[in-house]
C-alpha cells in the first residue's frame, strides 16, 4: 500500500491543462465584469464618511440624534416592511433559482373577424384554458401548457391546449386540438441556446416583458399566503397590437423579489377590459414531478412522427413566403442583438423548387463571392432590408450591411449586420424584430415584413456569448461546421464602428 | 503570500493588470478543485468562471482576512456545494434521469483539456463523501488550513481532521486496488 504522503503528494500535483482560446474568452468576460463594476460609483469613499463623523465627539451626537430621529420617523411614518426589491429586480432573482412552477389560466387568443361574435368573444369563460410551466433553470429543460386557439363545434367554444416538452434534448410538441404528437431533435447547439434563453425567458412565461418593468407603478400593498406583497401595476400598448391596451398587476415580494401572483386584462378600442389570465400560483425551488420532461407521447395522441425520425432543425429557420403563390421563401435563421444594439441575422431566399436557378451553386457562389463585409446586401430575389424591434421603438433605423456567409447544402446563408445609426444603451431585443424585406426582381416589386420565429433573438453581451452562439450558429449552418474564419468578435465590433461612423 | 497581498491592494484600486495575474495565477488550481469537487467538467468550468466574474465584480467590497488562494477556494467550495445540492434535487425527483444533464452537454468550446490522469484521481475522488473530499481538496488544493476548512463547513476542526484523515484512508484503498486490477 503506497503511503498517505504520496496520496497527499498525488492529489497536490494533480496537474490541469486548459485551452488557451477559451482562456482568453474567459479572461475577457472577467475583465468585462470588472470594469462594469468600476464604472458603478465607488462605495469605498463611504466609510471615510464615517470615520470623519466619528472623530469629532459633536457629529457624533448630531450622528446618533439623526439615526434616533431617522428610526423613529421609520416606525411611525414608514412601514417597517419597506420594499427592498421592486418590480425591475424580479429578472435578476429568477436567475437564482434553480426550478420554477408557474401556474393558472390564460384565455385563448381569439382572431378578431374568424368568428361569429355571437358565439365566441375574447376574454369569455369558454376559452380559458390551463397555464402552466415547469423549467428547470440549470439545464434549461421546460414543460409548457397554454392554450393555443379557439375551437367552435355546434356554437360550443372551448379552448386548444398547446403542450410543449424539451427533456434536454427531443422537443415534443402535443397539439389538443388535432390530438397529435411531433418530435423535434436538438443540435448540441439548440440544447446550448435551449439552455440559455429557457433560463432567461422565464420572465417572458409569467406573461411580462423585461423591457416593460420600468412602465409599472407600485400601488399598495396585500398579503398573499402569508407574506406582505407590493402591488405592481402597468397599462401597456405596443403599435404593433393596435389598438389593443392590457393591464398588468403584479404582485412582488418586498423581501425576496419574488413575483408572487400575476393578472392581466385587456381591452380593444373602447370595449369594456376583459380577464387575459391569472397565475396564482408560482413556486420557486420547488422539486420536479416524476417524469415532468418525459418526452413519451401520451395516450390517446397520433405520433406524427418518432424521435428516431425526429427532424434536426436549422437553427430556428422561419420560412416566409415572398410572393402570393409562394414560389419564393425568404428564411430567417438565429438572430443575435450585440451590446451596441446592433443586429447579426442569418436568412437566404430559394426558390420553391430545386431545379430553379437561384438555388444553382454557381449562381448563388459568385453572388456571394463579391460581397464585403460591411457592404450591401447580396442582391437575391428578395432580402432583409433592415430590422425594427417590436413592442419598444429605439426611434433610429438599422442599416443592413453583409457580414459574411456560410453554405450548407446547396443553400447560401446570408449573415446580415444591421446597424442602428447610433448606439443604443437599452437592449430593445428580447420582443423580437420585425423583419423588413424587399423583392429585387424585375416582374415583382413586393415589400412588408415578417416577425422573426418564436424564439426570438439572443443577446450577445460577451465575447464567450459571441462565441458560443454567433459563431456556433454560423458553424452550424456551414457544410465544414465552422464559421468563417475572418468572423471574430473583434471584428464585428470595429465593423459595427466603421459602418456607424460612415453613415454619419 | 506578499505577491497576493500586493496584487489585492492593486485590484481594489482598480489594476485590471493584477485581476489578470490573479487569474493566470489560480484559474488552474481551482478547475482543478472544482472539477474534482463536482466531477464534471462542465460545471467546473461554469463554476470556476462565475467565480473569478464574481470575484471581478467585488473589488470595492473584497475583504480578504486570510490567503487569497484559500478565499477563492473556499468561493469554489461554496459555489460547488450549491451546484450539488442542485444537482441531487434533480436526482431525487427524477430518478430515471442518472446521468448529470450538463456533462452529456457537448459544448463548442471546452476550457479545461481532457486529462486522463486527472480524471482517474477525480473519479476516485468521487467516490469518497462530499465532506471528506472537500476537505481533501481544500486543503490540499485550496491550500485552505483545517481551521478555515471548519469554519466553512460548520464543524468543529477535529471533524474536519477526521474527515481528511479517513478519505485520505480510503482513498488510498482505492487507488491501490485500481492499481492491482
Amino acid at each position: 500500500m503506497r503511503p498517505a504522503r504520496s496520496i497527499e503528494k498525488l492529489i497536490k500535483n494533480a496537474d490541469v491543462s486548459t485551452d488557451p482560446i477559451m482562456d482568453d474568452v474567459v479572461r475577457d468576460d472577467v475583465l468585462k465584469a470588472f470594469e462594469e463594476s468600476k464604472a458603478k460609483k465607488s462605495a469605498i469613499t463611504q466609510p471615510s464618511m464615517w470615520r470623519i463623523i466619528m472623530k469629532s465627539p459633536i457629529t457624533k451626537l448630531a450622528a446618533a440624534a439623526v439615526i434616533i430621529v431617522a428610526i423613529i420617523l421609520c416606525i411611525y411614518q414608514v412601514d417597517l416592511s419597506r420594499p427592498a426589491y421592486g418590480i425591475t429586480d424580479v429578472p435578476e432573482i429568477l436567475q437564482q433559482t434553480c426550478t420554477i412552477h408557474i401556474k393558472g389560466w390564460q384565455c385563448a387568443h381569439v382572431q378578431l373577424g374568424l368568428y361569429d361574435p355571437n358565439v365566441v368573444r375574447p376574454g369569455q369563460e369558454e376559452t380559458r384554458a390551463l397555464m402552466e410551466y415547469w423549467i428547470d433553470m440549470e439545464t434549461g429543460r421546460m414543460r409548457r401548457t397554454q392554450p393555443a386557439s379557439v375551437l367552435v363545434k355546434d356554437d360550443k367554444v372551448s379552448p386548444a391546449v398547446f403542450i410543449e416538452v424539451y427533456d434536454g434534448e427531443f422537443v415534443m410538441e402535443l397539439n389538443d386540438g388535432m390530438k397529435t404528437a411531433q418530435f423535434t431533435r436538438f443540435s448540441p447547439y439548440l440544447q446550448l441556446v435551449a439552455k440559455r434563453k429557457n433560463r432567461l425567458n422565464v420572465v417572458q412565461a409569467m406573461l411580462l416583458s423585461p423591457q416593460s418593468l420600468d412602465s409599472f407603478k407600485k400601488t399598495g400593498q396585500e398579503i398573499i399566503d402569508g407574506q406582505t406583497c407590493d402591488i405592481w401595476e402597468a397599462e401597456l400598448g405596443a403599435p404593433s397590437w393596435g389598438d389593443t391596451r392590457v393591464r398588468f398587476k403584479t404582485w412582488v415580494s418586498p423581501k425576496t423579489g419574488r413575483l408572487k401572483m400575476v393578472k392581466l386584462w385587456e381591452r380593444a378600442g373602447d370595449c369594456d377590459w376583459w380577464e387575459l389570465a391569472e397565475l396564482s400560483q408560482i413556486e420557486y425551488d420547488v422539486p420536479l414531478p416524476d417524469n415532468v420532461f418525459a418526452t413519451e407521447v401520451p395516450p390517446g395522441y397520433a405520433a406524427r412522427n418518432t424521435k428516431e425520425t425526429a427532424d434536426n432543425p436549422r437553427v430556428f429557420q422561419n420560412r416566409n413566403p415572398v410572393d402570393p403563390r409562394g414560389d419564393q421563401i425568404i428564411t430567417s435563421y438565429a438572430c443575435f442583438t450585440l451590446s451596441d444594439g446592433s443586429v447579426i441575422l442569418g436568412w437566404s431566399c430559394t426558390t420553391a423548387w430545386p431545379e430553379n436557378k437561384w438555388e444553382s451553386d454557381s449562381y448563388q457562389e459568385a453572388m456571394f463571392q463579391e460581397l464585403v463585409p460591411g457592404g450591401g446586401l447580396p442582391r437575391l430575389p428578395a432580402e432583409f432590408y433592415t430590422v425594427s424591434p417590436i413592442g419598444h421603438d429605439p426611434g433610429v433605423q438599422y442599416h443592413g450591411r453583409h457580414l459574411a456567409y456560410t453554405r450548407k447544402g446547396n443553400i447560401f446563408h446570408e449573415w446580415a449586420l444591421y446597424v442602428p445609426e447610433r448606439e443604443l444603451d437599452q437592449y430593445y431585443g428580447g420582443l423580437s424584430y420585425s423583419l423588413h424585406f424587399r423583392c429585387n426582381r424585375k416582374d415583382l416589386t413586393r415589400h412588408g415584413a415578417y416577425t422573426l420565429g418564436e424564439t426570438g433573438d439572443i443577446q450577445i453581451k460577451t465575447k464567450t456569448d459571441f462565441h458560443l452562439f454567433v459563431l456556433g450558429a454560423m458553424a452550424e449552418l456551414s457544410d465544414d461546421g465552422k464559421a468563417p474564419e475572418r468572423v471574430t468578435y473583434e471584428n464585428v465590433v470595429g465593423l459595427v464602428e466603421q459602418i456607424r461612423s460612415g453613415l454619419k | 503570500m506578499i505577491e497576493d497581498k500586493l496584487l489585492i491592494w492593486k485590484f481594489k484600486r482598480g489594476s485590471s493588470d493584477a485581476l489578470c495575474r490573479i487569474y493566470e495565477k489560480y484559474k488552474g488550481n481551482l478547475l482543478r478543485l472544482a472539477s474534482a469537487l463536482l466531477n464534471d467538467t462542465a460545471a467546473a468550468e461554469d463554476v470556476v468562471h462565475d467565480c473569478f466574474v464574481s470575484f471581478a465584480r467585488s473589488s470595492q467590497q473584497l475583504k480578504v482576512n486570510g490567503n487569497l488562494k484559500g478565499y477563492l477556494a473556499a468561493s469554489v467550495a461554496n459555489r460547488a456545494r450549491n451546484w450539488n445540492r442542485a444537482r441531487q434535487r434533480r436526482a431525487t425527483t427524477s430518478l430515471n434521469e442518472a446521468k448529470p444533464i450538463i456533462s452529456s452537454l457537448k459544448r463548442p468550446e471546452q476550457w479545461i483539456i481532457h486529462n486522463e490522469e486527472l480524471s482517474q484521481l477525480n473519479k476516485a475522488l468521487a467516490q469518497l463523501s462530499y465532506e471528506q473530499r472537500e476537505a481533501i481538496t481544500l486543503h490540499l488544493q485550496g491550500g485552505m488550513k483545517f481551521r478555515a476548512i471548519a469554519e466553512l463547513q460548520g464543524v468543529s476542526i477535529n471533524t474536519v481532521q477526521s474527515r481528511y484523515r479517513y478519505g485520505l484512508e480510503k482513498l488510498r484503498s482505492i487507488l491501490d486496488s485500481e492499481a492491482k486490477l
